[in-house]
């Protein structure tokens, strides 16, 4: 109970810290690193209530709160602000040019491009990446854990690329690439 | 901020992301958004198969030996031979023992006598719904995995695509339309994202690791997933199909309960039940550890053969063994839960009002979308609508469980449809008030089907919330109408 009382106690202090920091927008970096440090004094609390993967967690849990109750609270500080008029521009649906066919192939085509062959090229890498390491001696458990999360985010980073890239040519060529590479590779090493 | 005519590198980044931000909520927000909804309620799946079943017997704790006798009760009236024997033990949230074989689930009271047959169609519903979309398993599984990975590209970009996510760390304009939204959609984004990135990412690992496993096993495991994944979760023994007495109940439970007092047992599971090469395992919860538990494993003769290593074996298995419970949120009890309902809906939140902005800024430059955005209010309040249908007609009794699926779909598509042509503000306000009626319809259902069982602690919490629900769903009513008379009549719908 001590632990909790001083992990909640020096979460709300380290976000108050923060929250000031952001008041005041100029020279507070003092209160930035005080809040930040803090926040962690506040993780490490939390980490003796259990088990240090649990007891973290729950501190996470309390900082995230806390942080939402201290934005709550500005909201309400906050005068209510005057209402921006809603720009009056005309509808102009009927102005817009006709979507073509090759338009709704491409749009298709991106779709497939950001959602599946990012997809191959992801778990391609990952089960190369896996074997690699495997080769290289890494125990099974620790090898198969980092390849389950990090395939999870190159699958996501991959798909923000192809979502924020324009050069259809020069993304799918990359996207193909990536999942081509390492697919001939572990079928030649297999 | 122009430097001889190209944008900076940083204000090109920011636009790429958005853009990015912007495609990947378009194409996938629907789905998240039906995802988000249905698992902020599977966090409390428990609580709400005690709700649907309120009379069922409930215990603090059971006996080995009344265990044992259930469990053997349910087996011998088995026409086909089971191959896995289940006693679900008594916790806080599910006071209840259940034995369950291949085909059927029983509850068991206390003296191990078999009462009644486990049915909670709607739970079982939802958790369909969240764990494949009501695919086919492994399709479904994957489905899912792949949008909580959309999930994680849409925070990568939302990061990507806020430079001040530290200066605004705080920033709240009131009052202020489309900025206020966007304040409630970066507030609750950045200062919710320990949540739901963490939260996409487990439901990813536990969606897409099947497909991980079947290349990598291909790749080094002649073609055997079951090999990649034994080192972590261990496997079974070799299976012998000559017959044999049923392996005993009593010693292992008995035997983890004198051993490993901290230690919280909720599964007990017999691999090929009377059968020469049958194995007992039993799932140790650690309580103050974010695993899902440990396996103790025992032979047929209830000799104790070691623990798997979840609990204290490699890193790797630790890690994995915590990413089911960080998905659901049930590590903590109910102020975790509790905890969870609060992400959830803010996820909720997050992915409403994303696509709410990109409206209005299509709107705001001359280009809306009034059919897209009216079918957009038909997922937002059509998605709980449709679920409080499904729940109101499981309560009646009338339709079989694969009913309830096509009576969501079915009434989700009408809702879509009718949203995209009565635009988005009738569409919100006519969902809500058909939500608030279903909801009422709920509780009379339910009382008039369990009556003085609603009095119970299984039956009350859950109405009680849903009486709650109600009034929430009024007060959106009524700022909904406020906003509406402020901003004058709706965009009418493109012809």
């Amino acid at each position: 109970m001590l632990w909790q009382s001083i992990g909640t106690v020096v979460a709300i202090g380290g976000i108050f810290l923060l929250r000031k920091a952001w008041q005041k927008r100029l020279n507070a970096g003092l209160e930035a690193l005080g809040g930040s440090l803090l926040v962690l004094f506040s993780l490490i609390a939390w980490s003796q209530t259990s088990g240090a993967d649990k007891g973290a967690a729950l501190g996470i849990i309390v900082v995230v709160i806390t942080g939402g109750l201290a934005v709550s609270m500005t909201a309400l500080q906050v005068p209510k602000r005057a209402k921006r008029e809603g720009r009056q521009v005309p509808e102009r649906a009927s102005e817009h040019p006709q979507v073509g066919p090759v338009l709704w192939l491409l749009r298709i085509y991106n779709g497939i491009l950001l959602f599946l062959i990012t997809g191959l090229a992801a778990v391609f890498i990952s089960a190369g990446l896996f074997i690699l390491l495997r080769w290289f001696g890494m125990e099974h458990s620790a090898n198969l854990t980092l390849i389950a999360f990090l395939f999870s985010i190159l699958w996501s980073s991959l798909a923000v690329y192809v979502g924020s890239q324009q050069a259809m040519l020069r993304k799918s060529l990359i996207i193909l690439g990536l999942a081509i590479a390492p697919a001939v590779a572990l079928t030649l090493t297999s | 901020m122009q430097d001889s005519g190209k944008p900076k590198k940083s204000a090109l980044r920011v636009m790429r992301s958005l853009e990015a931000h912007s495609l990947l909520a378009i194409i996938f927000g629907g789905l998240i958004y039906i995802l988000a909804v249905t698992g902020t309620l599977s966090v409390f799946n428990h609580e709400l198969q005690r709700w649907e079943q309120p009379n069922a017997p409930e215990m603090q704790s059971i006996s080995a030996e009344a265990a044992e006798r259930a469990a053997y009760a349910v087996f011998k009236s088995e026409e086909t031979p089971t191959t896995h024997l289940y006693v679900t033990f008594p916790r806080t949230d599910l006071p209840r023992t259940v034995i369950t074989t291949d085909t059927q689930a029983f509850f068991a009271d206390e003296n191990g006598e078999i009462v009644a047959e486990e049915s909670f169609p709607w739970t079982q519903f939802l958790l369909d719904l969240h764990y494949y979309l009501h695919m086919p398993q492994t399709l479904g599984l994957t489905v899912v995995g792949a949008l909580g990975i959309m999930l994680i590209a849409l925070s990568i970009s939302g990061v990507l695509a806020h430079p001040r996510i530290f200066r605004d760390a705080f920033t709240f304009r009131r009052g202020a339309g489309r900025l206020t939204t966007v304040d409630l959609h970066n507030r609750l984004s950045v200062w919710t994202m320990p949540f739901h990135f963490s939260n996409a990412l487990t439901g990813s690992i536990l969606g897409v690791a099947s497909v991980l496993a079947f290349v990598i096993a291909a790749a080094g495991f002649d073609g055997e997933t079951g090999d990649v994944f034994a080192p972590i979760f261990g496997s079974e023994p070799a299976a012998n199909a000559a017959p044999a007495n049923i392996a005993t109940i009593t010693k292992p439970i008995e035997h983890i309960e004198k051993t490993f007092p901290d230690i919280d047992p909720t599964f007990f599971i017999m691999h090929d039940p009377g059968t020469v090469g049958q194995n007992s395992q039993i799932v140790g919860k650690h309580n103050n550890r974010l695993i899902f538990g440990d396996y103790y494993t025992y032979n047929a003769a209830g000799e104790y053969q070691g623990n798997v290593g979840i609990s204290d074996g490699t890193i790797g298995q630790q890690i994995i063994g915590s990413v089911y419970n960080v998905h659901f949120g049930n590590w903590g009890g109910l102020p975790v839960k509790l905890a969870y309902l609060l992400f959830g809906v803010s996820l909720c939140v997050i992915v409403a009002s994303g696509l709410k902005i990109y409206f209005t800024k299509r709107r705001e430059k001359g280009d809306p979308a009034p059919r897209l955005e009216g079918a957009w209010a038909g997922i937002i309040w059509g998605t709980p609508t449709a679920l409080a249908l499904t729940l109101f007609v499981a309560l009646l009794d009338v339709v079989p469980a694969l009913g309830l699926v096509a009576i969501f779909w079915l009434s989700l598509a009408t809702m879509i449809a009718y949203g995209s042509r009565s635009g988005r503000k009738a569409t919100k306000r006519q969902l809500i008030t058909a939500n608030c009626a279903l909801l009422v319809g709920i509780i009379i259902a339910y009382i008039g089907r369990y009556q003085e069982a609603v009095m119970s602690f299984a039956g009350l919490p859950v109405t009680i919330s849903l009486a709650a629900l109600i009034v929430v769903f009024l007060l959106l009513k009524q700022t909904s109408e406020q906003t509406h008379m402020e901003a004058g009549p709706d965009f009418a719908p493109a012809e």
